[in-house]
């Protein structure tokens, strides 16, 4: 090999690879305290802290509520704190958006939780659930949380910056310059609201044409398990404690689903069994009664769903949800919230 | 196993690599190609072991139909040897395409297995056709058996080429079997190739392939701009993709002291048709057009100047049809067939090549050269096409994305995003690839950076000695082997694996 490539390998490209290391290094050092801007989920659980204002109701659920109710009004501007994320985030995600709202703000009268019955049971892959969770929520105790449940949530703090810098430099970077670009603009605190559009239940609808297969055959149902997994058991069970501590009620609604998977589960005995479950769960300190079904306000079809049979297909069925929603949350009974303190 | 596979990155490769050097230094440069005929077939055995066999048996027909060749240069035994040859090729990739077809024609509807195709059978196929050919020609002798099984499983060309021609190897191998060859020499060179191969496939096309993915999903509703960033996005992919596997291959090559020729120089640059194909996938144009294009084309010539009636009534236009668009179309119909059992397939090189006869008749013609700009466009336009058929699932889904691509079916829609943004109140359509501002601005960044890196990158395989060694370049394979490690997760698999 002539001297010169041998210098090259051996000297020029270490070196250089050297360099690179400590600069992301030191890079990631001075971003590191830096709150993340990445995405929604970044902006709720800061604005959640922010905002000023005590609500009646806090809205919590999955995407299927959070897509219709972002545009969306649920009531009176401070009715309601809608603080639905996604899957990714679930319910331990769900529970720290509460507890952050709870350190700021009066208790509200009522919790409501609207995750779809699958949601019980799904945890997101460690990837997703570092990048929702992990550097959103990074409180110790939420840490500490999330440590516990995920256990493998932290496997790549060891990495040195350089083999990770789209979580240690780019979005800490980018998260930065919005934070600068906020304040410049001196923007006011976010609001946790939902949208600012009154749904309207008339509004057309629109039907998707692709063929859509709930399951196999009823065998397969029945092997179907939507025991909570442990991670969402507990976030549970925290939500139950909060309550108790805060003295908001906890309420539970299912959100839209296909009504031919809604028949069969509950055909199947599944919906019921995790209904039960989910009393197990909460014990005698925040009863669960019944939990409210969207679907028996009006029949959901596959033809409303998106292909993945899980979303709201277009506007006018998302407004009918919303208008629904907003109904259901105004007739919650009027109820005695205790202060932040908790007294 | 894959290149950008970590099995093969920090276990076959290094270890392949100390083997093949050790014993080529200590016991002699024949042991390290007989070590080298080893690894390569642990590396396709790797993937199966009865393939692997099959491969083996080909190589042993070949090579006793080559030295038949060799003796007596009879046109029977060259014929007999492409035939075995495509009746294996035949039976593994278009057996069920065929029997399907012909199926549909009679209205007869065969229950056939789906066959697996056994990795880089068209490559190493071609390869083989092609020393047979030359050997009949006199072009090339055969090699020794070693020498020859080597040039057929070199594991860096043996799943997805480059398309090696013998005469290209001929003095290496036996350079290397003598003693003579580079050695190390060429050593820093290839780590640097292979690392931007590398590069191209683990950084930039997978993660534009995400975008190709999701608007390529068959059912999916797309409004006329997905279909676009569909279509561009994977023609990126595609390029990076393919790209990358071949400068990995002759990155390797390299390191093991042989020279594999360069298979792209810049495509998405080119100006017109035939200067993209110049310039994309040049080892199988080269193939087409040595083995297929050119003796059609000298065979139609000759036929048209022995003709009567053409002497008595010479025209332009018929000496043209005859010499140049039906020998292109033949070779690009059975080029888009090369690359799969499929109509689409077909369809992909029926659309270059009547891109090409266009191009072709526009020069013959002398009609006025076309601004660089809309010559560029128009041939990425063409090309466009071409890839909508090459990746779509079937003509269905290829003509639904050609139409939301060309033809808006609805009226001009904006994402929900984009809505409250505008002035007037426009019509919100149901967006999967742009649902959220996010995506929209990841897609268009990606499409910029990869369109521009298409566009300028150097293609450093193209002249691998005239390298120079630079403070510039040891950084640029410092940043990319940074973000290899740091993105290399599970591997996927290279697209043109496939063909």
């Amino acid at each position: 090999m002539p001297t010169t490539w041998k210098r090259f390998l051996f000297l020029q490209f270490p070196l250089s690879a050297l360099a690179l290391a400590l600069i992301a290094q030191a890079l990631a050092f001075a971003l590191s305290g830096v709150p993340m801007r990445r995405d929604r989920t970044d902006d709720l659980a800061l604005a959640v802290m922010s905002d000023p204002t005590s609500y009646r109701t806090v809205l919590l659920g999955d995407s299927i509520t959070r897509n219709a109710t972002a545009r969306y009004s649920l009531g009176g501007s401070n009715q309601v704190a809608n603080l639905a994320g996604h899957a990714h985030i679930g319910f331990v995600g769900e529970l720290f958006l509460l507890q952050r709202y709870l350190s700021k703000h009066r208790a509200p009268q009522h919790v409501v939780i609207a995750f779809a019955p699958g949601m019980y049971r799904w945890v997101t892959d460690t990837r997703l659930a570092r990048y929702h969770l992990w550097y959103t929520f990074n409180q110790p105790d939420e840490r500490r949380f999330l440590k516990e449940y995920l256990p493998d949530i932290d496997h790549r703090d060891w990495l040195p910056a350089i083999l990770d810098l789209q979580e240690r430099i780019l979005e800490p970077f980018f998260s930065f310059l919005k934070d600068r670009y906020l304040a410049i603009r001196k923007a006011g605190p976010s609001r946790i609201a939902a949208g600012s559009q009154d749904p309207d239940p008339d509004a057309p609808l629109e039907f998707d044409a692709a063929t859509k297969t709930i399951t196999g055959d009823s065998s397969e149902l029945n092997k179907l398990d939507l025991t909570p997994a442990p991670v969402n058991a507990e976030s549970l069970r925290q939500v139950c404690r909060l309550s108790e501590q805060y003295g908001f009620r906890v309420n539970f609604v299912w959100p839209p689903m296909a009504n031919e998977l809604e028949s069969a589960l509950i055909e199947t005995g599944i919906l019921s069994q995790l209904e039960e479950q989910i009393r197990s769960i909460l014990g005698d300190h925040c009863r669960l009664e019944t939990v409210f079904d969207f679907n028996r306000i009006r029949r959901y079809s596959s033809s409303s769903f998106h292909l993945d049979m899980i979303h709201l297909y277009g506007a006018g069925w998302e407004q009918r949800y919303a208008s629904d929603l907003r109904e259901y949350l105004n007739a919650l009974p009027e109820g005695i919230a205790m202060d932040k303190a908790g007294n | 196993m894959v290149f950008s596979d970590p099995v093969f990155l920090v276990g076959f490769l290094p270890l392949s690599f100390l083997i093949y050097h050790l014993l080529r230094v200590f016991v002699g440069g024949t042991a390290g190609v007989w070590a080298l005929v080893g690894l390569s077939l642990v590396f396709y055995a790797y993937w199966s072991v009865p393939f692997m066999l099959l491969l083996l048996g080909q190589i042993c027909v070949n090579y006793t139909l080559g030295r038949q060749l060799e003796k007596t240069p009879d046109r029977r035994v060259l014929a007999l040897a492409v035939l075995f040859n495509l009746c294996l090729l035949g039976y593994f990739k278009y057996r069920n395409f065929f029997l399907e077809n012909v199926g549909a024609l009679v209205g007869v509807k065969f229950y056939l297995t789906n066959l697996v195709v056994p990795l880089g059978i068209s490559f190493h196929t071609f390869q083989q056709i092609a020393l047979l050919v030359d050997v009949r020609n006199r072009d090339t002798k055969l090699p020794p058996l070693l020498n020859y099984v080597l040039f057929v499983l070199f594991f860096p060309q043996l799943i997805a080429g480059p398309i090696v021609l013998h005469r290209e190897m001929d003095k290496q191998l036996a350079a290397a079997r003598n003693d003579q060859g580079p050695g190390l020499g060429w050593f820093a060179v290839g780590v640097l190739i292979f690392i931007l191969g590398l590069f191209k496939k683990v950084c930039l096309a997978d993660n534009i392939a995400h975008y190709a993915d999701v608007a390529f999903t068959p059912g999916r509703t797309l409004m006329m701009p997905e279909a676009w960033a569909g279509a561009v996005t994977y023609a990126l992919q595609l390029f990076f993709d393919f790209s990358g596997y071949s400068e990995m291959a002759v990155g390797l090559g390299l390191m093991f002291g042989f020279k594999l020729p360069n298979n792209f120089l810049v495509p998405y640059s080119a100006t017109s048709m035939v200067e993209f194909w110049r310039r994309w996938h040049i080892t199988m144009t080269r193939f087409f057009m040595m083995y297929l294009y050119t003796p059609l084309w000298l065979r139609s010539r000759r036929r048209l100047r022995r003709s009567q009636m053409f002497r008595n009534h010479p025209s332009a236009g018929l000496e043209f049809g005859l010499t140049v668009a039906i020998p292109t179309l033949v070779t690009f119909f059975l080029s888009g067939l090369w690359h799969g059992a499929g109509w689409t397939f077909i369809c992909f090189g029926l659309v270059n090549g009547i891109g090409l006869i266009v191009n072709q008749t526009w020069i013959l013609a002398k009609l006025p050269s076309l601004p660089r700009v809309l010559g560029w466009l128009l041939t990425m336009l063409t090309t466009l096409v071409g890839l909508v058929y090459f990746r779509s699932s079937d003509l269905g889904q290829a003509h639904y994305i050609l139409h939301q691509m060309f033809i808006a079916s609805t009226p001009l829609s904006v994402p929900a995003w984009l809505a409250p943004m505008l002035p007037f109140n426009p019509t919100v359509g149901t967006f999967t690839l742009f649902s959220e501002l996010k995506d929209t601005v990841y897609c268009l960044c990606w499409v910029v950076l990869l369109g521009y890196l298409a566009m300028t990158l150097p293609p450093l395989a193209a002249n691998p000695e005239a390298l120079v060694p630079t403070r510039s370049k040891a950084f640029a394979m410092a940043a990319m082997a940074w973000l290899i490690v740091g993105l290399i997760g599970e591997p996927r698999t290279f697209l043109y694996f496939a063909f």
